[in-house]
């Protein structure tokens, strides 16, 4: 048996060149399917506009409406962009099967969260942009240097965080079915204990402290504190930002150990269920008819 | 390049404790097709799972391009292309941005424009993938494997559901990539897939390997016994037989069957015996079993279990 003869050097692609690579697939993807870019990046700047429209006129515990709201919408942008659209996005492809081709090529794991991540980052940034610009052009909202840096800061620890949070809890999601169900079933009912739409101190005492285990509230915190609490003098608490980034490497070592390539033998789901169903009743029915055809 | 691609030794597999895979073993040479048959669940694609590093083995020694396939990581799956059974693509992206994507992840990819074209996509090239019908997926499905520029190639039942004319054709891409040096390792239960296209076959049933060897003789058929038939008719009737060949002989819907291990005796005593009476043996012929005869033959157990 003779040995291997040595193989020319082959130059792999730079780890480098595959995270973009990925970032610029993931993107396009978005762009592409009408309900991610809806979802990521129409609906934070709906709710304001409604949010707006209802609320404009009042002032909330001292500061103007349009102030809180804003920093409400991007961090509804950050969690749509970071959390629901990486959970959607990442089971659609699981359960389509393209993960598992994509574990059979070179691709590192690494690459594709990474992906993940950064296609969230990017979109969470249009997103934020597109609500800092309503906000300032029809409900004239005070930014200054100072705001713009640290909200900065806090949306993109903010988008690591949800997204990695998002990679993880796709573990936990069976099938596209229910994907989105549970990833809003999870998020909003955060999102109301959390002082996302109301602002810091509004929610029950104990719900208040319940909710500052997970990272729902520091975001809202941070951008409420950077928009409202100290006005014109925007600043950042460390516990925020360090809350944010615990969960996001909590997030990232369930992702690297549990994260599932392949599709979920999946039951028949309700659909199937019902057809099944819907079948066996059809058949019995035949079975009747011509067993009265016959007794003619 | 190593003599042998893959070599499979004593390889088992079982999901919560039940056995998928009883300790197979095989090897398949560098530069040929080689093929699995065998009937549904009868743990074809849990071994090319296995080769492909999807799947971890519980038992076994498995040495694909002289890697480890659970340890091979991106130095193995740079030298293989698979095609998965079923696999999607992502439904708004076009063919060949795919394919461009998927190529970016190798070390020298094959050029896009040429593995359209070998696949035959050029037509569909800006088509976006929802738009492709079931046999210009399963192109597509091709085509992804063969952008990394492969030295090993994995096609699980590639012509599943195909027409006739898509298979021939698969079948064409299929030897021609044999003749650019590629080793090939296809499933299938279509036996004119294995017989047109692969040089050894592998025939496993409920986890074990019940036969192996080139088509053309699997499971003994080429010296298995043979049948020799003909017609019986008003000038030639069962007594006429000579005594030689007779003991062999049933009848059969008015044909006369000889079972034998020597045809060419028993047909040097029929035509002797024949022409010396001045008289033709109609529909005269030499049967061997089909390779679906001995394949039937060789999963018959695992077909009977429920």
């Amino acid at each position: 048996m003779s040995t291997a003869t040595a193989t020319p050097p082959q130059r792999r692609p730079s780890y480098a060149r595959l995270v973009v690579g990925q970032v610029g697939y993931q993107t396009l993807l978005l762009v592409r399917s009408p309900a991610g870019a809806f979802f990521a990046l129409v609906m934070p700047v709906m709710i304001l506009v409604a949010l707006e429209f209802l609320n404009g006129q009042q002032s909330l515990t001292g500061v103007s409406a349009a102030q809180f709201f804003t920093a409400a919408m991007i961090a509804f942008a950050v969690m749509n962009a970071g959390y629901i659209t990486t959970i959607t996005g990442t089971v659609i492809a699981r359960d389509d099967g393209i993960l598992k081709r994509l574990r059979g090529t070179p691709l590192p794991p690494s690459a594709y969260f990474a992906g993940r991540v950064g296609a969230a980052a990017l979109t969470t940034a249009v997103s934020v942009v597109v609500v800092m610009l309503v906000g300032l052009a029809f409900y004239r909202i005070d930014v200054d240097a100072n705001l713009i840096g640290v909200t900065s800061l806090t949306v993109l620890v903010g988008v690591l965080c949800f997204s990695s949070v998002g990679l993880a809890a796709t573990v936990l999601v069976g099938s596209t079915d229910v994907a989105l169900p549970m990833a809003y079933g999870s998020l909003l009912p955060l999102c109301f204990v959390s002082d996302v739409f109301l602002p810091a101190g509004g929610a029950l005492g104990w719900l208040s402290t319940a909710a500052s285990v997970f990272p729902v509230k520091h975001l809202a915190d941070a951008l409420e504190n950077a928009f409202v609490a100290t006005h014109g003098h925007a600043s950042l608490t460390g516990t925020d930002l360090l809350v944010m980034v615990g969960w996001a490497t909590g997030a990232l070592v369930v992702t690297f150990l549990f994260f599932q390539w392949e599709p979920r033998p999946s039951g028949p789901g309700i659909r199937g269920r019902l057809g099944k169903l819907l079948n066996d009743v059809a058949g019995r029915l035949a079975n009747i008819q011509r067993a009265s055809d016959h007794r003619r | 390049m190593l003599p042998v691609a893959i070599s499979v030794d004593g390889l088992r597999k079982s999901y919560a404790g039940v056995d998928a895979l009883r300790g197979i073993s095989f090897t398949v040479a560098s530069g040929a097709i080689f093929a699995l048959l065998g009937p549904n669940g009868a743990g074809k694609t849990t071994t090319v799972e296995i080769l492909e590093g999807h799947r971890r083995r519980n038992a076994g020694n498995v040495s694909v391009l002289g890697l480890d396939p659970e340890h091979g990581g991106r130095d193995l799956r740079g030298r293989i292309g698979i095609v998965l059974q079923s696999a999607g693509f992502d439904r708004e992206l076009t063919v060949s941005e795919i394919l461009r994507l998927y190529g970016d992840f190798y070390a020298q990819p094959r050029p896009v424009d040429e593995v359209i074209d070998i696949v035959g996509l050029d037509e569909k090239r800006s088509a976006r993938t929802k738009t492709l019908s079931g046999g210009q997926r399963r192109r597509l499905d091709l085509a992804l494997a063969l952008i990394g520029d492969p030295d090993l190639i994995f096609l699980d039942e590639p012509t599943t559901g195909f027409d006739p004319n898509a298979r021939r054709r698969s079948w064409e891409a299929i030897e021609r990539l044999k003749a650019l040096g590629k080793t090939i390792v296809l499933t299938s239960h279509y036996l004119d897939e294995v017989q047109r296209l692969a040089g050894w076959v592998v025939v496993i049933a409920d986890g074990e390997v019940v036969a192996e060897g080139p088509p053309s003789s699997l499971g003994g058929r080429d010296v298995s016994d043979a049948e020799v038939v003909f017609r019986l008719s008003d000038r030639l009737c069962w007594s006429d037989i000579p005594e030689a060949v007779r003991h062999l002989a049933s009848e059969k819907d008015g044909a006369v069957v000889i079972h034998t291990t020597t045809p060419t005796q028993v047909l040097y005593d029929l035509t002797a015996w024949a022409v010396s009476r001045g008289c033709e043996l109609p529909a005269l012929r030499v049967v061997r079993p089909s390779l679906e005869d001995v394949y039937l033959e060789l999963t018959k157990d695992a077909a009977e279990q429920p």
